[in-house]
């Protein structure tokens, strides 16, 4: 049989097979249903000019009139003249940078200034390389086989949004909490029943906190050990779970696993803080998280 | 390679343009006529002499030429000639990195004339800029046009990035262009960050005060950070010193967000852009299913 396959002209010279375990006759068919596909695909584009120019165009055309109307009608802000002694409150960064002045609330500020951007940038940089599903979804939008990466990315894309709002039209004054309906006149202060950490109204004797310290130590236990715990729940979760951590490595899910367990740990902070009022979860005498 | 695509391009002169028959039935009113003169008008420019000789195809009226002007032209042979189906569809593309590429454009534009009428010192900058709002001729609406426009592309390059992720266009073999992707929105963040204090308003200084005094907290390298002392930083010689050029924002800091507003920044995000395009078309155009 494989003679005789050898001897009759091949579409494409001999190819590494597909699959292990296929055959030449199944190597073949995969290879001629793909060349069909190719040719189908080929065979059904459009020109350049005039379909995608004139889409482009008219693209540019709507937004250049929106534009011009949105110029018309609303003057780019300017107030007075830049005074150093004079400090407006609130002092507001510019609308996109909102979210990391609102992350100054949750974290000191190596972390919520430098650190986290840093990670946010890293993070997304590295999505193709940490991605254990390069081939399911190119090109189409498929929520299917992608559910994770759509929850996370879509997760992540959210709360930055989310952190903008809240500093536009949420915080007033001394960067308090504002609900919108409150008068603005009234002037609010920020330290006001908010406890150094958990189970400690004052900065702790030696600068330890026991009960934050445990709550961030199985946070991140749990996080990074969630493929060898997860099956006691559901057999299935931790099939999957295991065969995840494999197709990684373990590198590359230490990796990953930094920059989720931050990602989550952004919202448990932010619960921590604006409804349990703690300042902070883990304190040592060099840095407090 | 298609059809058209494996034609040479000739440097021979484009012949003229096949007038097509008239396709639109001219009735004999006055808007026929109309329509004709129009028509006739139309084609006479199309096949002039200097026409023919800007473009280097005659005016496309069927498949060989629509191909031909797409490639002989500088600006569309950033295109491949042909596309596949989907690619054309906004609902797929939601046109948002090419609408970002047309911000940046229109952001040149104005910003260049912005800068006949800018000086970047304390004394002349929050002036020129109550100048060109209320007495340059169209300075305002250009002003209008440059930071409403600035905005907007911060939003179409955020919602390109989640397109390009929702449909999986990061994934191999587009790796590398989606690293080239992010660092091309982080600068236009700071393309758009660096013109925020040029007004040289109060909402300008503060809103800059308050971003660069982050960098305090950068750790080893901000006085205010981890290690600060282990290293002997002060507020003069911390990594905020050497982006201000100064412990304040004052006029080093103004004319520093300037050379990279107007200069730095445009350079480098120019270079990478022109990388991204021409990634998208080596990585096998937009993507697509198969």
């Amino acid at each position: 049989m494989a003679e005789e396959a050898a001897a009759q002209p091949r579409p494409r010279p001999a190819a590494r097979p597909a699959r292990r375990g296929m055959g030449e006759e199944e190597v073949r068919a995969t290879q001629v249903a793909a060349e069909r596909k190719r040719a189908q695909a080929e065979a059904d584009k459009v020109l350049v000019w005039p379909d995608l120019v004139y889409a482009e165009f008219m693209a540019a055309v709507f937004l250049t009139v929106v534009l011009f109307i949105i110029s018309l009608v609303f003057n780019a802000p300017l107030e007075e003249e830049a005074n150093p002694n004079k400090t407006p409150i609130p002092s507001r960064a510019p609308w996109y940078f909102l979210g990391l002045q609102e992350m100054l609330v949750y974290f000191d500020p190596w972390i919520a200034g430098v650190l986290l951007p840093g990670m946010i940038i890293v993070g997304l940089m590295l999505i193709p390389y940490l991605d254990t599903k390069p081939t399911v979804g190119v090109g189409v939008y498929s929520w299917k086989g992608r559910e994770w990466q759509y929850i996370f990315f879509i997760g992540g894309f959210a709360l930055w949004i989310i952190l903008i709002i809240i500093g536009e039209f949420f915080r007033w004054g001394p960067w308090a909490w504002y609900w919108p309906w409150e008068p603005r006149d009234q002037i609010k202060v920020v330290a006001e029943h908010l406890s150094w950490c958990p189970g400690h109204k004052d900065p702790p004797p030696g600068m330890f906190c026991l009960l934050g310290a445990v709550i961030y130590l199985v946070f991140n236990g749990l996080a990074f050990t969630y493929p060898a715990w997860v099956g006691l729940i559901n057999r299935d979760w931790g099939r999957r779970a295991l065969n995840y951590y494999r197709t990684l490595g373990l590198i590359r899910f230490l990796i990953l696993m930094i920059f989720v367990s931050w990602t989550l740990f952004l919202p448990i902070k932010m619960f921590m803080r604006l409804v349990l009022k703690w300042k902070y979860l883990v304190v040592t005498p060099y840095f407090n998280i | 390679m298609g059809e058209g695509e494996s034609e040479q391009t000739t440097s021979q002169r484009p012949t003229e343009a096949t007038t097509p028959k008239p396709s639109i039935r001219s009735g004999n009113g006055f808007l026929g006529k109309l329509k004709e003169k129009a028509s006739t008008t139309f084609w006479a420019i199309v096949n002039s002499h200097f026409f023919r000789s800007v473009y280097r195809t005659p005016w496309p009226t069927d498949r060989r030429s629509r191909i031909m002007t797409v490639l002989n032209s500088l600006v569309l042979h950033l295109h491949p000639t042909r596309i596949p189906r989907h690619a054309v569809k906004v609902s797929f593309t939601w046109c948002m990195g090419g609408l970002s590429f047309y911000l940046m454009l229109l952001l040149t534009i104005t910003g260049i004339l912005l800068m006949f009428y800018y000086r970047p010192d304390p004394i002349h900058a929050y002036m020129d800029t109550k100048y060109l709002m209320n007495d340059v001729p169209f300075g305002r609406i250009l002003r209008n046009l440059h930071r409403w426009g600035a905005h907007a592309m911060l939003i179409t390059v955020w919602l390109h990035m989640l397109r390009v992720f929702l449909t999986g266009s990061y994934k191999p073999p587009r790796e590398f262009n989606w690293v080239i992707g992010v660092t091309l929105l982080v600068l236009t963040m700071l393309l758009s960050f660096t013109g925020y204090l040029l007004p040289w308003d109060q909402l300008a200084l503060w809103a800059v005060t308050v971003g660069t005094n982050m960098a305090r907290a950068t750790p080893f390298l901000g006085h205010e950070g981890p290690g600060a002392q282990l290293l002997g930083l002060t507020q003069y010689n911390d990594i905020r010193f050497a982006l201000l050029g100064g412990s304040i924002v004052g006029e080093n800091a103004l004319i520093r967000f300037y050379v990279w507003h107007c200069l730095g920044f445009p350079f480098i995000h120019a270079c990478l852009m022109a990388f991204h395009f021409w990634r998208v078309r080596k990585d096998g155009g937009i993507s697509g299913p198969l």
